[in-house]
């Protein structure tokens, strides 16, 4: 990578065209992440959503994609509808450094003036939009509910504030409008008109001295052993696991699921589980991508902690037991002998087919 | 080694309630953001360790000044509250410049900021404080080791599913303490009571030498209001449901709704079931 003047000119491409007039100011762009070289499945959420909202605001939708070799990713849109894909490449980009990315965006941004820009509120865009915001000096949207155009073309923005218990519709005064969205808010529908989504590279230049700050390890957490509020898969037992002998059928299940057990007040006054897998108002909060409520009544002082589980899976014997009234998806019946069931099919599934 | 921490009194949102007949928050009861505890508790372990200080300061209404208080009474050495008029319902970038400019005229090594309110969660504050003072950030820290003979930290950054990455970076940062670093300290009863009669300093725009029209507001508050769930674009009535939960469908605007399935099978049938609810919702995939 050829260094001049202490700039570094990422990618080895130069046709890098001035935007076209006719949208401008009314593009929506969203950020691509992707991993292995593939596009994240939830980024296409977001692709749909931009494509949504391009619509209504008469514009079109730009894919922002930065890493290495990341070109390919762009075929996988068109059928979203994105418009176009802004690509930014080099082996220094391979994997995401925030100063190295909001640099690289919000000289991206500066040349072209997009009215939304879109990421998940992920790990990755939980800590990249604020920055970009903060550069840009643009208003922030985090974890917005739903964007509205109206006849104007003016955005109005509902995002919950003060713990889910009230929403606030806000008026971005400025451009662009960094939003991050949860994308499981999101349905992902394939656009009606599918796009040739058109490859652009991108010119940029890095400072180096913008990288201050250094990855210098990374811990893997084991997903059955990391704590409750963090675990992206949670199973939660409770008076209905009867005695503690049946945790080994849940302990295997977890196994397979990698998922981390947490538990009612009745399941740690039982000492079935450790305090501190204790879900609920005297316990942890979990925000899990799905909640396996196996033998739990959905006590208030339990329900109050779980209200971010994304996806919730009953298992109870009553069908009229309160935590029925939360689940996407109710299995009435016995915990014991469902979750042995579950495990062994599971394994089954993920047996090497020979 | 000081420690600049930005603190927040917001209404405790595990009682708020938003109430429809007057449209107002009902219950509104302030607390110091839990988060911004957390961040006191932090700094004064960084202290206990390495020497120094530790400042708190918060931008806010006169009856703000209370979780200073708490925050001296934790045994932080000075409290600086930004209150003026002119404060009041600014957005997050202003909120950002002025900490940015109190904070500039001190001495710091470190700034530590929530990274999430409890109250408007923006998550920006931090971010804002960074940019105004072209400091590095490092976001969702859940652990911090300060090296005071090299001038450098190196901290955790909370990923997801509990994995965490390493990161080094040299002084003066600022971090955004995640809410999984739970890590209270206990204060003395002396610690306490000095706490009580420490003097807290107030600081106006004027003095602060903020021109308030030169903030520029990036987004306008429109309303508050009832939490309302995201709209399904395509709000199609399934035939299959009975007349009363089509009508609860067309009542709520077609509103995502749980669909709430109900199944009661044998348990391999059922097992079945739930693990093809868990593919269709992209929890786990055939392939592995
Ligand atoms: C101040 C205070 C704080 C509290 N804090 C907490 C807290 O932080 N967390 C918490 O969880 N609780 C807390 N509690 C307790 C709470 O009120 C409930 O008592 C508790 O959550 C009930 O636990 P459970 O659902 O496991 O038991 P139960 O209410 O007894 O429910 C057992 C459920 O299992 C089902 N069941 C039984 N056998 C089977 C089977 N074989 N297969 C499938 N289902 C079966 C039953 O139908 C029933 O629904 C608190 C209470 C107080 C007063
Ligand atoms: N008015 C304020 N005064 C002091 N600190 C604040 C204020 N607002 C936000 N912060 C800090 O910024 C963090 C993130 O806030 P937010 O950007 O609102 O999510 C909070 O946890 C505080 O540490």
């Amino acid at each position: 990578m050829a260094m001049a003047e202490g700039e570094r000119t990422v990618s080895q491409k130069t046709d890098y065209p001035r935007p076209q007039q006719k949208n401008d100011g009314m593009g929506v762009w969203f950020f691509v992440e992707h991993k292995d070289n593939k596009v994240d499945e939830d980024c296409l959420k977001l692709a749909a959503e931009g494509r949504n909202l391009a619509d209504k605001l008469g514009g079109e939708t730009t894919a922002v994609i930065i890493g290495n070799q990341v070109e390919c990713l762009a075929e996988h849109l068109g059928p979203y509808g994105t418009d176009r894909a802004l690509v930014v490449e080099g082996p220094h980009l391979e994997a995401y450094t925030s100063e190295g990315y909001v640099d690289v965006l919000a000289q991206l941004v500066g040349s072209e003036s997009p009215s939304i820009i879109l990421l998940g509120a992920t790990t990755v865009g939980n800590d990249l939009a604020p920055r970009l915001a903060a550069r840009l000096k643009a208003p922030l949207v985090a974890h917005y509910i739903e964007i509205e155009v109206d006849k104007e073309r003016k955005l109005t923005a509902r995002r919950a504030i003060h713990g889910g218990n009230a929403q606030a519709t806000v008026v971005p005064l400025k451009k662009p409008l960094i939003a991050t969205i949860d994308t499981q808010l999101l349905s992902g529908q394939k656009a009606k008109v599918p796009r040739n989504t058109h490859i652009v590279g991108a010119r940029v230049r890095i400072d180096p001295k913008t990288s201050a700050t250094k990855v210098i390890d990374y811990l893997r957490a084991d997903p059955c052993a990391v704590c409750v509020s963090e675990a992206e898969i949670v199973i939660g037992v409770g008076k209905g696991l009867g005695c503690v002998e049946n945790l080994d059928a849940v302990e295997e299940l977890a196994r397979v699921l990698g998922a981390s057990i947490g538990g009612s007040r009745r399941a740690t006054d039982e000492h079935w589980i450790t305090d501190e897998r204790r879900i609920g108002l005297t316990g942890k909060t979990i925000s899990p991508r799905l909640y396996l409520i196996c033998g739990i009544s959905g006590a208030f002082h339990h329900t109050l902690s779980i209200k971010d589980a994304k996806l919730k899976v009953v298992v109870n014997k009553d069908a009229h037991a309160p935590i029925a009234r939360m689940a996407d998806l109710l299995v009435v019946g016995d915990m014991q002998e469902i979750i042995p069931e579950l495990t062994k099919q599971l394994r089954e599934m993920h047996k090497p087919t020979a | 080694m000081r420690t600049v921490v930005c603190v927040k009194q917001v209404p405790d949102s595990t009682i708020v309630k938003f109430d429809v007949r007057t449209n107002t928050l009902e219950n509104v009861h302030y607390i110091m953001d839990p988060i911004d505890e957390i961040s006191i508790s932090e700094a004064i372990k960084i202290r206990e360790k390495n020497g120094g200080e530790v400042i708190s300061i918060t931008l806010g209404p006169p009856r703000a000044e209370k979780v200073l208080r708490s925050c001296l009474k934790m045994g932080v050495d000075q409290a600086i509250h930004l209150c003026d008029e002119a404060f009041d319902n600014i957005d997050a970038h202003s909120t950002s410049s002025i900490l940015a400019r109190q904070t500039a005229r001190l001495q710091y090594d470190l700034i530590l900021c929530g990274n999430q309110s409890m109250d408007e969660g923006n998550g920006f504050v931090g971010a804002g404080i960074a940019e105004y003072l072209n400091l590095p950030l490092v976001t969702a820290v859940t652990r911090i080791d300060v090296f005071t003979d090299t001038n450098t930290a190196v901290v955790h950054r909370r990923l997801k599913g509990g994995d965490r990455e390493i990161v080094e970076t040299p002084l003066p940062a600022v971090f955004t303490i995640d809410s999984v670093l739970t890590n209270p300290i206990y204060p003395q009863l002396r610690t306490i009571l000095t706490g009580l009669r420490k003097a807290i300093t107030r600081i106006d725009a004027q003095s602060l030498g903020v021109d308030v029209r030169c903030l520029e507001p990036t987004l306008a508050l429109l309303n508050i209001s009832q939490p309302k769930p995201r709209l399904k674009k395509t709000a199609t009535i399934d035939s299959s449901l009975s007349p009363a939960e089509r009508m609860k469908l067309i009542i709520s605007g077609g509103v995502q709704q749980k669909s709430s399935k109900a199944i009661e099978k044998l348990p391999s049938a059922a097992a079945a079931d739930i693990i093809q609810f868990l593919i269709d919702n992209g929890i786990i995939s055939k392939e592995r």
